[in-house]
C-alpha cells in the first residue's frame, strides 16, 4: 500500500514536467490569433485593425505575462476545464471524448492480440530450444518488426480497399454512412470491419519484442529449482511446463505492457492519419498543425495520464503477484 | 566467439551497400556525364573524367546544357552515371512515368512533377544514412553523459535525471517531435537534431543501470584507491566495461531513427522537398495510390531493407557481445 502511494506521488512531477514542456512548446510559436492575422506568406494582413487583434488577444488571455498564462492553464487543468478549441471553437473536452475511445479501443485490441499470439510463440521457441524453426521464426519476426507501418498500410489500402484490386475493406474512417440505421450487433460488425486493417498494421510489429521476452523469461523459469523439484516429483512434462513454469514466467510479461503503451500512443499518430480514424493521434496531428494550443495541451495531458496509469497498474500488478520484489527500493529503470 | 551467421552477413552487406550508395551518390545519379569522349556540339564542355562533379564553379553553365539530349542526338559521345538524372530536376512532360529501362530511361519511374525516382532514391539514401548517423551520435553523446552522471553520482543527481528520463519516456515521442519540428520549420538539419535530442533515453537508462552495477566493483575501487578521480573512473574504467550493451542499443537506435525520419517525411514534417527522402516519395504516392505502384514499392523496400539490416545486425551483436544471451 505504501508502495502504491509512493508510485502515485512520483507520477505527479512527471505529469507536471510533461505539461510544462508542452505549454512552452506551444508558446514558442506565434499564438493562433496572431497567426490568423498573417497571410500564408507571413506578411501581416493590414485589413484587421490593431484594435481588433488586441481585443481578441485580450479575450484569449494572450496579453498576460507568460507565467500568469502558465498558472491559468494549471488552474484550468485541475478543474478539468480545457476551454474551447482555438480553431473551431468546440469545447476541447468534447473533442477528447470523441477521440479517446477510438485510440483506446485500437490500443486495447492491439495489445490483446499481441499478447495472444506472442505468448504461445515465445513458449514454443523456449521449449524447442535452438532449432532451425526457432531461428527462422526469430528472423521472420524481425523482418515483420522492421516493416514500416506506413508502407504496409499503403499497400494494404491499395490491394484490399477498392481501386483496381480487391474491395474488401473500407478505405478510411471509423463508421459507415448508414451507421445510425444499424442495430447494435451490426454496429459492432461495422466498427470491426473498419478497424480491421488499422489493427493488422499496428499489431504485427510488436511480436518480435514480446515473444523474445516471453522466451527469455520462460527459459529463466525452466532453469530454476522448483522446476527440478516438479520433475523429480514425477509430474508429466506437460504439467511442469504449462502449470509450474508458465505461472512464474508470465509475471515479468505483465510489466511489458507498460513498455508497449507509450509506443502505441505515438504510433497511432501515423496509423490514424493514414486510415483517417478520428482518434487521439489524428487530433494531435491536426492540432499541432493548426497550432490549436488548448487541444494540444489536452491531448498531451490525457495521453500522458493514460500512459502513466498504464505503467502504474502494471507495476502494481507486478508487485502484487510477485512478493519477492523489494517494494521500498526504487527500481532501476 | 561465434561466427557471423547468414543473417548478420546479409545485414552487413545491405548496410555497406547503402553506405556506399550514399557516399557515391553524386557519381551514381547526376545529369552530367562522367566522361565526355567526343564533342561535336560546338558547345564549350570541359573535358576529363568526373568533371561535372568536381567543377562546382561551372555548375550554373552546365545546368543550361541538356547532356542527355545532346547524347541522344549524337552530338556528343559520353559516359553517363548509372542514373543520368538529377534528383531535383523537374520535367513536366514526364509526369508519373512508369519504370522503363534502356538508355535515359526512368528505372524507377517518375513522380508527380517528373522527377526521376531512382535519382531521388539514391540521394534519399544519403539523407537517410546521414540522419541515422548524426542523430544517433548526438543521442549517444547525451545518453552517455546523462546516464553515467546519474549512475555514478547517485543521490539527487540521479533522482533529477531519472525523473527527466521518465518524462521523456512517458511523453508521446512522435507528438513531441512533431510539435518541435512544426515550430522550427522542418528541414534535414532540424530533423537530425530533434531526433537526436529525443532518442537518448535508451542509452542513458542502460548506462545508468550499468554504472549502478559496476561502480562498487573491485576494479573500480582499486583504481579509486590508487587515486583516480571521478573522470578517470568514469571514462577509463567503468565506461569501457559497459560498452557492449551500448553498442547493441546504438545499432537498434539507428534503425529506429531511420524509421522515424521516413515516418516524419511521410507525414510531411520531415525532410522537405526539394531535398530527397524515401518517406517523402511515399507521401507523394498517397495521391496516386491506385496506379502508381512504383511510388509505393521502391521507397518502402529501401526503408525496409535499411531498417531490417540494422535490426538484424543489432540482434547479432547482442548474441555476439553477450554470451549469456546466446
Amino acid at each position: 500500500m505504501k508502495y502504491a502511494l509512493k508510485r502515485i506521488l512520483w507520477m505527479i512531477p512527471t505529469f507536471i514536467g510533461i505539461v510544462t514542456i508542452t505549454f512552452f512548446l506551444t508558446k514558442l510559436r506565434p499564438d493562433p490569433v496572431m497567426q490568423k492575422m498573417l497571410n500564408p506568406d507571413g506578411i501581416k494582413d493590414t485589413s484587421a485593425s490593431q484594435q481588433y487583434v488586441d481585443q481578441l488577444r485580450h479575450y484569449y488571455g494572450y496579453d498576460k505575462p507568460l507565467i500568469t498564462q502558465y498558472f491559468i492553464m494549471w488552474k484550468n487543468i485541475l478543474r478539468m476545464d480545457f476551454s474551447t478549441s482555438r480553431i473551431d471553437h468546440r469545447p476541447v473536452i468534447d473533442k477528447i471524448k470523441e477521440a479517446l475511445p477510438v485510440t483506446l479501443w485500437l490500443n486495447v485490441i492491439t495489445i490483446f492480440i499481441v499478447y495472444l499470439i506472442s505468448i504461445p510463440l515465445g513458449i514454443y521457441s523456449a521449449i524447442n530450444g535452438d532449432s532451425r524453426f526457432d531461428r527462422g521464426l526469430t528472423l521472420f519476426l524481425y523482418v515483420l518488426y522492421s516493416l514500416p507501418t506506413f508502407w504496409v498500410a499503403l499497400i494494404l489500402l491499395k490491394y484490399f480497399s477498392g481501386g483496381d484490386y480487391l474491395d474488401i475493406f473500407p478505405l478510411t474512417g471509423l463508421k459507415s454512412d448508414y451507421f445510425d440505421d444499424l442495430n447494435w450487433f451490426q454496429k459492432f460488425l461495422d466498427i470491426v470491419w473498419h478497424l480491421f486493417l488499422p489493427i493488422v498494421v499496428s499489431v504485427y510489429g510488436s511480436f518480435a519484442f514480446l515473444s523474445r521476452f516471453v522466451k527469455n523469461s520462460f527459459l529463466e523459469a525452466l532453469k530454476s529449482d522448483y522446476i527440478k523439484t516438479a520433475r523429480a516429483k514425477g509430474l508429466t512434462e506437460r504439467r511442469v511446463i504449462y502449470v509450474h513454469a508458465m505461472k512464474n514466467s508470465l509475471i515479468p510479461i505483465i510489466t511489458m505492457m507498460a513498455g508497449l503503451l507509450p509506443g502505441l500512443f505515438g504510433g497511432s499518430v501515423i496509423i490514424e492519419s493514414i486510415f483517417s480514424l478520428p482518434g487521439m493521434g489524428k487530433l494531435a496531428y491536426d492540432s499541432i498543425y493548426s497550432n490549436d494550443e488548448t487541444v494540444i495541451i489536452a491531448v498531451v495531458s490525457f495521453s500522458a495520464l493514460l500512459t502513466l496509469f498504464g505503467i502504474l497498474i502494471s507495476d502494481l500488478t507486478y508487485a502484487f503477484v510477485d512478493p519477492r520484489i523489494n517494494l521500498d527500493q526504487e527500481k532501476t529503470s | 566467439m561465434i561466427k557471423p551467421d547468414l543473417s548478420a552477413k546479409i545485414a552487413m552487406s545491405i548496410i555497406g551497400f547503402f553506405l556506399a550508395v550514399s557516399i557515391f551518390a553524386t557519381f551514381l545519379a547526376s545529369p552530367y556525364p562522367l566522361v565526355v569522349f567526343k564533342n561535336n556540339s560546338g558547345l564549350e564542355i570541359p573535358a576529363g573524367p568526373f568533371f561535372a562533379a568536381w567543377s562546382a564553379k561551372t555548375k550554373n553553365q552546365l545546368d543550361k546544357i541538356n547532356f542527355r539530349d545532346l547524347a541522344s542526338k549524337g552530338k556528343i559521345s559520353a559516359m553517363f552515371t548509372l542514373v543520368p538524372y538529377s534528383p531535383y530536376e523537374q520535367n513536366l512532360d514526364e509526369i508519373l512515368f512508369a519504370p522503363s529501362l534502356g538508355r535515359f530511361g526512368h528505372y524507377m519511374g517518375t513522380d508527380d512533377v517528373g522527377r526521376d525516382i531512382a535519382a531521388r532514391m539514391i540521394h534519399g539514401a544519403r539523407n537517410s544514412m546521414l540522419v541515422g548517423m548524426i542523430a544517433v551520435v548526438l543521442s549517444l553523446v547525451i545518453g552517455v553523459i546523462v546516464g553515467s552522471l546519474a549512475g555514478f553520482y547517485g543521490g539527487w543527481v540521479d533522482l533529477l535525471i531519472s525523473r527527466f528520463i521518465e518524462i521523456m519516456i512517458t511523453f508521446p515521442r512522435l507528438i513531441l517531435i512533431m510539435a518541435v519540428l512544426v515550430m522550427l520549420k522542418p528541414s534535414l538539419f532540424n530533423v537530425m537534431i530533434v531526433l537526436g535530442l529525443t532518442q537518448w533515453t535508451g542509452v542513458a537508462r542502460i548506462l545508468r543501470a550499468e554504472f549502478l552495477k559496476r561502480k562498487n566493483m573491485e576494479f573500480v575501487l582499486a583504481s579509486k584507491a590508487m587515486g583516480a578521480g571521478s573522470f578517470r573512473q568514469i571514462f577509463y574504467h567503468i565506461l569501457p566495461n559497459s560498452l557492449s550493451p551500448i553498442i547493441v542499443m546504438t545499432t537498434f537506435d539507428v534503425a529506429d531513427v531511420v524509421l522515424t525520419e521516413s515516418g516524419l517525411s511521410f507525414l510531411g514534417i520531415g525532410i522537405q522537398p526539394p531535398d530527397a527522402s524515401w518517406g517523402q516519395v511515399l507521401n507523394i504516392s498517397q495521391a496516386y495510390m491506385d496506379f502508381a505502384w512504383w511510388l509505393i514499392f521502391f521507397p518502402g523496400l529501401f526503408i525496409f531493407s535499411v531498417v531490417v539490416a540494422y535490426n538484424l545486425l543489432g540482434d547479432y551483436l547482442r548474441k555476439y557481445l553477450n554470451p549469456k544471451d546466446r
